[in-house]
């Protein structure tokens, strides 16, 4: 009993205009970057994958290189790479300092990360896409650029839709990475509150409630958008 | 008009094709028919360039069909010269009707849309499905599927035809429908190659006859002679079940 006391009255105390503006601006950082990463992540991968399925053995391989290097490492590494390591390499080669936003950074190595997972989500939409397109495709003597524009991508992109969606949600979650690089984003603005309080339990509850929400939303729409692509099946 | 040189296609360890050669003349009708893993469809399919023999050579009008070529223009001429039609259709399941049969018109032979919607109408009454130019293929029966893509081939004004089992994978009773705008084709004029399993389409509309078995040309000749006495004793076996 008096836990709950306690949390109710801890409640209060937290969830004022002030803080629950500041950890919403920082929840518009999160869902910023998610955005941004999801963005240049399927520019990214539209590449990657044209390099996965590419006839050059050379492209072939690169890209192949870049999706098991990304994808068999961890994401804190790889934003530690960014924020400690990359700045000290660009020293080290050009002589001058640099010192580039940690929302730079937090945007570039989450588009990187992203980035892998799209190009294999896009390879194997395309590679889906039924055989017999790509020889029909063929035997009307359709151009290599024009059956990808016109019969490959377009079925492809109906199938990667709904993962590119779970991969939105995943960004949001991650993001929450970027804390320990000093993003003020949704986790960073929770343990800010609690610092200032000294207690973290309804910082980090109510941090809780806006990503469900964020997350659930989003889940939802894309419920609805893979129920009505599949009526134009 | 095609003549193809001691081609070879190898699946792994199976030979699909073995040493076979063949000529089509312009308005030959030639049926291949054989037992089911025979390699007809593979020897069809090298004709149209979807298969890389391991050996021997395909000429198109006399010119080498090298799909190894950089020269890809080239390749895509040598392609449209040859309409062909698959067992399963492959429409393009985003497009309507209408524009299965203009996209490549407009996209390869750099038709304008009016023109190319224009010649897609008239092809479309031909196979009897004008009222059908705004549906997506999924609204369509297998027979009607079948009659929209030979009018998308046509579309390209080929030399000749190429049929794959056309009619393989449709339900009996539109396999009538299919075979009539095969025929009328045929009494156009036509040049046609055809792997099928109707042997009274056949013996009705072809001028040549080959039977294949274990990817091996094994007799050829007038439909008449080949049904009425055939040589090989693989082909009377085979008669024997499918007549």
């Amino acid at each position: 009993m008096n836990f709950l006391e306690n949390l109710s009255a801890t409640w209060a105390k937290f969830v004022t205009p002030v803080n629950v503006t500041f950890m919403l601006k920082a929840a518009c950082i999160s869902v910023g970057i998610a955005v941004a990463a999801l963005f240049f992540g399927t520019i990214l991968g539209v590449l990657g994958a044209a390099g996965r399925i590419s006839r050059n053995k050379v492209i072939r391989g690169l890209a192949s290189v870049y999706v098991e290097v990304i994808r068999g490492t961890p994401m804190m590494l790889q934003i530690l790479f960014f924020y400690l390591g990359v700045p000290s390499i660009v020293r080290a080669v050009t002589g001058s300092p640099w010192n580039p936003s940690v929302y730079l950074i937090g945007v570039v190595a989450m588009s990187i990360n992203s980035g892998a997972y799209s190009t294999e989500l896009i390879r194997s939409a395309i590679q889906a896409v039924d055989q017999g397109q790509w020889e029909a495709s063929e035997t009307l003597g359709l151009s290599y650029g024009k059956m990808m524009r016109f019969i490959i991508l377009p079925q492809a992109f109906k199938r990667i839709i709904p993962p590119l969606v779970s991969e939105f949600i995943t960004l949001i979650k991650d993001s929450s990475l970027l804390s320990t690089i000093g993003v003020v984003e949704l986790l960073q603005s929770a343990k800010t509150l609690g610092a200032n309080y000294y207690s973290y339990v309804t910082p980090l509850l109510m941090a809780s409630v806006v990503y469900l929400t964020l997350t659930l939303t989003i889940s939802r729409f894309s419920r609805k958008l893979e129920e009505r692509m599949a009526l134009s099946d | 008009m095609i003549s193809l040189k001691n081609v070879t296609k190898q699946f792994g360890s199976l030979t699909a094709v073995d040493n076979a050669s063949l000529k089509v003349e312009k308005g030959e009708i030639i049926c291949l028919i054989g037992p089911s893993g025979s390699g007809k469809s593979t020897l069809l399919r090298c004709i149209a360039g979807l298969e890389r023999p391991e050996s021997g050579e395909v000429y198109i009008d006399g010119e080498l069909l090298d799909l190894g070529t950089k020269d890809t223009k080239k390749l895509e001429r040598q392609r449209i010269k040859m309409g062909f039609v698959f067992q399963h259709f492959n429409l393009f399941p985003h497009m309507t009707v209408l524009e299965n049969l203009t996209l490549a018109p407009i996209e390869v032979l750099g038709m304008d849309k009016a023109a190319a919607e224009q010649r897609a109408a008239e092809l479309l009454a031909r196979v009897g499905l004008a009222d059908k130019r705004d549906a997506y293929p999924a609204k369509l029966s297998g027979g009607q599927k079948q009659r929209v893509a030979i009018a998308r081939s046509l579309c390209m004004d080929p030399e000749i035809m190429l049929f794959d089992e056309p009619t393989s994978a449709l339900d009996p009773e539109m396999v009538g429908e299919v075979l009539d705008v095969m025929k009328e084709l045929a009494q156009a004029g036509m040049t046609m190659v055809l792997v099928t399993h109707e042997m009274g389409f056949a013996r009705e509309v072809a001028t040549k006859v080959i039977f294949l078995a274990d990817g091996k040309i094994l007799e050829e000749n007038s439909p008449a002679e080949l049904f009425q006495n055939p040589q090989n004793p693989r082909l009377q076996d085979f008669l024997s079940k499918v007549l």
